[in-house]
């Protein structure tokens, strides 16, 4: 049967050859359009860990002539008296490297003996609750941590499971920067873009006074307004007495963010949507025109005992052979970019983008074909027979 | 002639109303895209103010500094030989970076390192996004400022719309002046005319506005900011530094654009000459100038190598919008050889009566480029509805469409080429067509 298809699309190779070459081509703009679709959906809905709505951090500058007493004095006001704010449920102190900020410190070493890539996050004992981290193991950091032996590192899911296989891992020591404490694992953090996977990461804690730590992040109520931002404004510069600093919401942060990403992949797959619907129209325009031109081979079956559904059958599974080897060398060529690792995309998203685009083909295809084939099914043999 | 040929068209349109309207989505939605596309393109690449003299800037925005140590790099291989594990430790010994440090410039090190460069008649240094919170009625303002010199007006052509920009006389005595854009003055000042003398409130400084521009349209960082103030009212520790690496660009002006590559290797030489102030932190230094498209394209691609981000970006552009068109054209080329089909009698007719091929051709790929026209025309009116969508909607920020002369004219370009291609391989089928057959196949 299939065989008997072939011989007929292969008869007709010359005017099948355009068809072939059109879904060829749609397939290959749909598998690289989707692909990254997928590759950026998938880590867009990968969770964040932490909260972003009703925060905002707070990047301050610190005069280099305060001594460290008069800046532990000043630091230490300046979270007092925005703690005491009723609008403020918390706040905490945080490095150059901030959520959603821009910055980014990595680290790639063998020190360990084996090579351990991580990304490098300072703050106060505080940031985990104002940012509602979720703890998978262990504990936050606490007062005592400051006069540990070992410094005390936090460290994600990510970090713990590609470094460290997810073996137990708490109490035990790593070297980054010297000798790390593990004393806890949280479950993610993905903080330096929405669509950018999650990254190993290790946390570091400081105290509160230190010059490390400039940028102060509060976790506010619900429901405040950004009118309550210049009274922040107001405090911020009264105590540091300094102007020159900036007060940005994460969420809108967050979202601002994305958009540079949003932006590409609505057109990238609005334009696959137009491509789609043309490509569909054009076929279905082609396919009843040329099975339409059929008839007097549509008569003969008839004639010779062939029912409708067979007719409508033969039609569809023409169409469908020539779409079907025109995805099987696309995918022979997609197939490529998984084995040979060409792009930094894994491979699962490869193969979902592959059977994505052929299903999608596959139906507009059968779609398109439907009609055509059903309408020339149903013409009555003598009248056929009679036109030739 | 031709009016019978369209005539003929127009009459064939109408006759096959599917089909007809197939070719025009399939056209129109295309142009419409290509345009949108090519209006994008123009106004992120194109030559219009600020950026006029775009072809003749080499930037340097990047110093590189690195550690180069020899080093011995251990390479294991573990192989599985007879279900046991066997390691083979391979050494090299080779220079490598142990650690890289990359940043923009320090203004010293502009200054005194690179100096007066060999080939540009104007060279200008500043920072750019700086950011300013400025509260207005319980609002929060937020506005990105670029600081300067004077000679950055020169090299960036901004339109001034009122007053004037600063002079070098006012960057040196620390005037506490700043040029704002329209935009801005609409946002701070709640007017875009007569602000002129008015005082901006930034950092508990008071700036006197001196000058009005019109807001830059396009997202590249050197020229995008909603104020410009002179450099040396920034911190002082900003502008006074031991280290290469500070807040600072530059931007050097060639006479023509066949003068930056003299001004790149003059960079290049300078780079290799500078003795490095503490070798045992850092003892290599690397200097990347770039054109204007190379730093475009650097920012959407960061690869070391500016040149190798431009191959990479305009290739992909080229590529996809290749691969775009490529579809449309050939789905039109699909649908035109099946109904062209149709036709067959009337070519054979006109066959029998002495036409030759080379006319038969030339009506066809005429009737077709009428048909694109018409499509060309929908996809203008589409284009500049998207374009006005995009705009309202604010989803390139600060990106603003425009529909220009110049895009019009690709666009008509790309109407012909559309026209002619998907016409030509139906038509000389056609064509070919042998009289006889045409007249047999057919009933008249």
């Amino acid at each position: 049967m299939i065989k008997h298809i072939f011989t007929l699309v292969w008869n007709k190779r010359g005017k099948n050859f355009l068809l072939f070459l059109e879904i060829f081509l749609a397939f290959a703009i749909l598998f690289i359009v989707f692909t990254f679709a997928i590759q950026a959906f998938r880590t867009y809905s990968s969770p964040l860990g932490f909260d972003t709505k009703d925060s905002w951090v707070a990047f301050l500058e610190w005069s280099e002539e305060l001594d460290s007493t008069a800046l532990e004095d000043t630091k230490l006001r300046l979270e007092q008296e925005l703690e005491a704010k009723p609008e403020v449920l918390s706040a905490s102190y945080l490095g150059q490297v901030t959520p959603f900020g821009g910055g980014m410190w990595q680290s790639v070493n063998d020190d360990n003996g084996f090579e351990l890539r991580t990304h490098l996050f300072w703050s106060d004992e505080d940031f985990f609750e104002t940012a509602d981290l979720e703890l998978l193991g262990g504990r936050f950091f606490n007062e005592d941590d400051q006069r540990a032996k070992y410094k005390p590192v936090i460290i994600n899911r990510k970090l713990w499971e590609d470094s460290f296989g997810g073996k137990p891992i708490l109490d035990s020591i790593y070297q980054i920067q010297g000798e790390n404490r593990v004393v806890g694992v949280v479950d993610h953090f993905k903080y330096v873009n929405e669509f950018r996977s999650e990254e190993p990461m290790s946390f570091f804690l400081n105290p509160k006074a230190s010059r490390d730590l400039p940028n102060i992040m509060l976790e506010l109520a619900p429901g405040t307004t950004a009118a309550f931002q210049e009274e922040v404004n107001k405090t911020i510069s009264d105590i540091t007495r300094r102007n020159d600093f900036r007060i940005v919401d994460l969420d809108q942060r967050r979202v601002s963010n994305s958009r540079r990403y949003w932006v590409p992949l609505i057109a990238a797959l609005s334009i696959c949507a137009f491509l789609i619907i043309n490509v569909a129209l054009g076929l279905f325009g082609v396919l009843y025109y040329t099975i339409s031109k059929r008839r007097a081979e549509i008569g003969l079956r008839r004639t010779l005992g062939a029912t409708q559904q067979t007719i409508t059958f033969q039609f569809i599974a023409e169409v469908l052979m020539v779409a079907g080897l025109a995805i099987l060398l696309a995918s022979f060529f997609a197939i490529q970019l998984p084995l040979l690792n060409v792009m930094n995309v894994p491979d699962s998203n490869y193969y979902l983008s592959m059977l994505f685009t052929s299903t999608l083909i596959l139906l507009v295809v059968l779609l398109c074909a439907f009609y055509p084939s059903q309408q020339a099914s149903r013409i009555h043999p003598a009248v056929a027979l009679h036109e030739e | 002639m031709l009016k019978n040929y369209f005539k003929l068209a127009i009459k064939v349109l109408a006759r096959r109303k599917f089909f007809t309207f197939i070719s025009l989505f399939g056209i129109s939605f295309t142009l419409m895209i290509l345009m949108v596309t090519t209006a994008f393109l123009d106004n992120e690449l194109g030559d219009a103010p600020p950026l006029t003299e775009k072809d003749k800037m080499v930037l340097l925005n990047r110093v590189t500094m690195k550690k180069m140590e020899k080093d011995t790099i251990p390479q294991v291989d573990s192989t599985m030989i007879d279900g046991q594990m066997r390691y083979d430790t391979t050494y090299t010994y080779d220079n490598r970076a142990s650690s890289i440090s990359t940043s923009s410039a320090s203004l010293p090190f502009l200054e005194d390192q690179i100096g007066e460069v060999d080939g540009a008649v104007l060279q200008t240094y500043f920072v750019t996004m700086a950011n300013f919170d400025v509260f207005i009625n319980n609002k929060k303002l937020a506005l990105d400022a670029i600081y300067s010199d004077a000679a950055y007006w020169q090299v960036f052509d901004f339109k001034l719309l009122e007053g004037r920009t600063y002079l070098p006389t006012a960057v040196k005595n620390q005037e506490q002046v700043v040029v704002i854009t329209d935009k801005t003055a609409r946002a701070y000042f709640g007017r875009e005319k007569e602000v002129l003398g008015e005082f901006m409130n930034l950092e508990g400084k008071d700036y006197e506005v001196v000058g009005v521009v019109k807001a830059p349209t396009r997202s590249f960082d050197d020229v995008q900011a909603d104020l410009y103030l002179p450099y040396t009212n920034m911190a002082g520790n900003m502008l006074a530094s031991e280290s290469f690496l500070g807040p600072f660009k530059a931007v050097f002006l060639a006479e023509s654009s066949q003068n930056r590559d003299r001004i790149k290797s003059a960079i290049k030489r300078k780079a290799e000459l500078i003795s490095m102030p503490k070798p045992e932190e850092y003892n290599q230094l690397e200097l990347w100038p770039m054109t204007f498209a190379e730093a475009y394209a650097k920012g959407v691609k960061y690869e070391e190598d500016p040149r190798k981000s431009y191959n990479i970006v305009f290739g992909a552009i080229v590529g996809l919008l290749l691969l775009f068109v490529l579809l449309p054209t050939l789905n039109l080329v699909n649908v035109n050889t099946s109904r062209i089909l149709e036709r067959a009698s009337e070519i054979g007719v006109r066959k029998a009566f002495g036409a030759n091929s080379g006319n038969i051709l030339f009506q066809f790929v005429f009737e077709n480029i009428i048909l694109t026209f018409i499509g060309g025309v929908l996809g203008f009116l589409l284009a500049l509805v998207l374009i006005m969508v995009i705009n309202d909607s604010q989803a390139l920020g600060e990106v603003v469409l425009q529909f220009n002369l110049s895009v019009f004219l690709y666009s008509l370009l790309i109407i012909l080429v559309f026209g002619i291609l998907s016409g030509i391989i139906p038509a000389w089928r056609m064509s070919k067509l042998q009289i006889a057959n045409a007249l047999k196949q057919n009933q008249l």
